[in-house]
């Protein structure tokens, strides 16, 4: 009864305070304005801070090689490796099956540069700061940042779309992802800014936490004698200049002290990894973001289980999102509704789609729900093929979506799912724990990986 | 079973009544039935260092695997299955279709011959009091051994000492701590002989100490009770020790695993008992009891990969129709078929310092759920 008590004030006190007591900080974050390509723009998005658009707002992406199970997969720096070809088979890179399979639904399958167009650059574009220009194989200029080769996605329909990758922490057995690419963050040399499903979180630039005391003043710090033990002011050395939504003050003579949006910044002693939360558990302590993550939607919930603070839906079971990139060499990603179901077919339900939806049920949503985001959303999927159907559709289910991707929960088969709030017994199931090919969880806080916002290096097993 | 529950109940309090004199003659300074080997407080933790399912190995595997070790792992059965030179391949008909099998296994017979373990001679516990003609005898010597389990996953290198995965099991509890099993012994009045102490499973929130190899674990650490995010592990039965051997009664145990997601699949053994030689710094023994089998396949797949699986040749497909083939534990109730098969756990484990955080979690609970809605610099 005191799980379900703690549970209920998680959540209740989790989406009233996230779901709207800072509107103002959603799409806040300060960059440092450098020198962009003539209609290279900066966009605000809800998910990823500011991100680079085109001309027309689309959100830019990069492809940047990753070390796959039997080889790389991704552009290399200077190079484009995406084709205007479209691929037949997969690759044999994910081990442990060979290469030289057919794809499925080849007749609808478009090309690297189809899915992904690369920002063309005119003949006579010269490169302007960390923005240079490469040749395309086709005799065409491409722009690079900072030597990536540089796309937008299809997938994409307005500004601050990012539905083609998040620059969100995962395991190289992902695939080789795409990744949206923006301007710096406006913070100190000492800090860096990651994303992660509570927001855009400012952390020191090894990767620890940092924190806020409710007790200080504005560029005031009232952490002294015994707070000290337990929390490291993080000082400015001696040539810091305020710089944007950052200040200095001085906690003692001739010792200087960072703040951001005037409230001065600890670490916490005891923080045992990088990325650690564990200060955030002290009454009074918080963790500093540059803009909270998008509301979630009404009556979804927080709750604890074996990993963490996990979504739940309304009725307190565990959501799920999946993951699905094919072996393709262009390493399309295959986990929304118009990509072939095929993949998430064979995980969810044997093969079999009416086993599937009862497995992993859709997340129905009320119809005319709305979120007021464009991260968290509603669409009609055709349950017989998973594909995005209409209100007209026979038999079409309203669902609740992330990124315009249906969620799920666990109903498990053979007995074996989620019975209780605490449950996430679908996390990590398919291919690679649910990377690849497969379901995990929706984290919104693990408590002992700590691997939001840190790049995994975990797959040389 | 009533009666026996009454009969309990009555021995538990007359060995309440018992104890709560011998802790009064300890307050009053005499010692009486409490020796040396008593445990400050009464309690003791072990947290588990080694944990791994019993494989009986003779030399060579000549003697529970005569015709060898299972070779027909995933890359051997898809090789097999969907030959090269053959029909056009496909991603869904071939790859696709394996997996499927994997997630979800078809119950009818398999296409592939099965390699089960034999011989006579097994780790593990006499679970039904019986001898029955599949039961095993224990390398010392005791008849009715229950371990089917070890039957269906004996011949597979995956399994086995030298086995890849299992050796990933023994690398993650070295670098992780979500995989933190442990017990605490308590109403310990001697380590040697006690009708009546209980154990009580947890998950520990800390590291474990390890020596200067990296190999070995010292004891002596502290851990904290896992009571905000792991009360699923809370596990408890009476038991008693006799000559310094800890025997328990039944209780479900869940053993947590790390993954390279850190995606927190367990698994869970039925009337598990536990048999533990005990020491002031470790124990070691076995737990008997039936892995519940469907738990068992999504927390071996939920850990390791089917790339992963392939070095030790486990294709799960295959396992799990020799699992139910062999099951010989808790029937379901609709179908009556069995749903766990006997086995048991090699384990080891080091001594402990447990806290109990109740008192702080109590003080905590609201302020986790307040630091999440709020970010004040975010203002």
């Amino acid at each position: 009864m005191r799980i379900l008590r703690n549970v209920l004030s998680v959540s209740v006190m989790t989406f009233i305070a996230v779901g709207g007591a800072h509107a103002a900080s959603r799409t806040g974050e300060d960059y440092i304005r450098a020198p962009m390509p003539p209609g290279v723009q900066v966009v605000p998005t809800e998910l990823e801070g500011p991100v680079f658009a085109d001309a027309q707002g689309h959100t830019l992406y990069k492809w940047p090689k990753r070390g796959l199970r039997n080889g790389d997969a991704g552009d290399v720096q200077g190079k484009t490796l995406c084709e205007d070809k479209i691929q037949q088979v997969n690759s044999g890179l994910m081990s442990p099956y060979p290469g030289g399979l057919e794809l499925p639904e080849l007749e609808t399958r478009k090309s690297c540069t189809a899915m992904w167009p690369p920002l063309y650059a005119a003949a006579d574009s010269k490169p302007v700061g960390e923005w240079t220009i490469i040749d395309r194989p086709d005799g065409r200029k491409q722009w690079a940042y900072e030597a990536w080769p540089i796309y937008s996605s299809i997938l994409d329909k307005k500004p601050g779309d990012t539905l083609g990758g998040t620059t969100m922490s995962s395991i190289s057995e992902v695939g080789a992802v795409r990744e949206p690419i923006g301007p710096d963050a406006n913070v100190p040399s000492q800090f860096r800014v990651s994303t992660n499903m509570r927001g855009r979180q400012v952390e020191l630039r090894d990767g620890w936490s940092v924190y806020t005391y409710d007790g200080d003043n504005r560029n005031k710090s009232n952490c002294a004698g015994a707070c000290l033990d337990g929390w490291q002011p993080v000082l400015a050395p001696d040539y810091a200049r305020p710089l944007g939504e950052w200040t200095t003050f001085e906690r003692s003579p001739g010792v200087r002290q960072w703040a951001f949006r005037a409230m001065p910044i600890y670490r916490y002693v005891n923080d045992r990894k990088v990325g650690g939360l564990d200060g955030s558990d002290i009454p009074r302590w918080h963790n500093v973001y540059t803009q909270m993550a998008p509301d979630l939607p009404q009556g979804f919930t927080m709750k604890k289980t074996l990993v963490g603070l996990v979504i739940g839906d309304s009725q307190q079971r565990t959501i799920y999102k999946y993951n699905c990139n094919d072996d393709a060499l262009d390493q399309l990603s295959c986990d929304y509704p118009e990509a072939p179901q095929a993949y998430r077919y064979a995980v969810c339900g044997g093969g079999d789609p009416e086993l599937c939806v009862k497995v992993f049920p859709y997340v129905i949503a009320p119809v005319g729900a709305k979120t007021g985001n464009t991260v968290w959303g509603t669409m009609y999927i055709d349950p017989k093929t998973g594909k995005r159907a209409t209100a007209k559709t026979p038999g079409a289910l309203n669902v609740w979506t992330f990124r315009e991707r249906p969620v799920y929960t666990f109903a498990g088969n053979r007995g074996y799912g989620d019975t209780k709030p605490t449950d996430i017994n679908g996390h990590g199931w398919g291919e690679f724990n649910g990377s690849r090919n497969g379901f995990q969880a929706m984290v919104y806080r693990d408590i002992y990986s700590n691997r939001d916002g840190e790049e995994s290096n975990r797959s040389a097993q | 079973m009533k009666k026996a529950q009454v009969m309990s109940r009555r021995s538990l309090t007359v060995s309440h009544i018992v104890k709560a004199g011998v802790a009064l003659a300890m307050w009053s300074g005499s010692a009486a039935y409490a020796d040396d080997t008593a445990p400050a407080g009464r309690a003791i933790g072990y947290a588990f260092s080694y944990i791994q399912l019993s494989v009986n190995e003779s030399e060579g595997a000549k003697a529970e695997c005569p015709e060898g070790l299972v070779e027909l792992g995933p890359r051997e059965q898809f090789k097999a299955a969907f030959p090269e030179g053959g029909a056009k391949r496909t991603v869904i008909d071939t790859q696709l279709r394996q997996e499927a099998d994997i997630w979800f296994p078809k119950t009818e017979p398999d296409q592939f011959p099965y390699r089960f373990a034999g011989g006579k001679t097994s780790r593990g516990l006499d679970l039904d009091g019986k001898v029955k003609p599949t039961d095993f005898t224990s390398p010392e010597g005791k008849p009715g051994i229950d371990n089917q389990l070890f039957r269906v996953i004996g011949c597979y290198n995956g399994f086995r000492e030298a086995g890849s995965v299992r050796n990933f099991y023994k690398l993650n509890l070295i670098k992780a701590n979500i995989n933190r099993a442990m017990i605490e012994l308590t109403d310990v009045d001697s380590l040697v002989n006690d009708d009546d102490v209980t154990i009580t499973s947890y998950r520990g929130r800390e590291y474990l100490v390890a020596d200067a190899t990296g190999n070995e674990f010292l004891p002596g650490g502290t851990q904290r009770v896992d009571m905000e995010w792991g009360k699923q592990y809370i596990h408890s039965a009476k038991g008693k020790i006799v000559n310094g051997v800890l025997m328990t009664q039944p209780m479900d145990f869940l053993s947590p695993h790390e993954t390279a997601y850190q995606t927190a699949p367990y698994d869970l053994m039925r009337d598990a008992r536990f048999e533990l030689k005990l020491t002031p710094e470790g124990a070691q023994g076995l737990i008997g009891g039936y892995v519940d089998i469907e738990t068992l396949h999504a927390s071996r797949n939920r850990t390791s990969s089917t790339h992963h699986l392939s070095y030790g040749q486990e294709a799960w497909g295959s396992i799990y129709r020799a699992l139910i083939k062999l099951a010989d534990g808790f029937p379901d109730p609709k179908t009556g078929k069995n749903t766990a098969i006997s086995g048991s756990y090699d384990v080891k484990m080091v001594q402990v310092r447990v806290v109990h955080p109740d008192k702080e979690v109590a003080e905590v609970d609201a302020p986790v759920a307040k630091q999440f809605a709020d970010t004040s610099a975010a203002k």
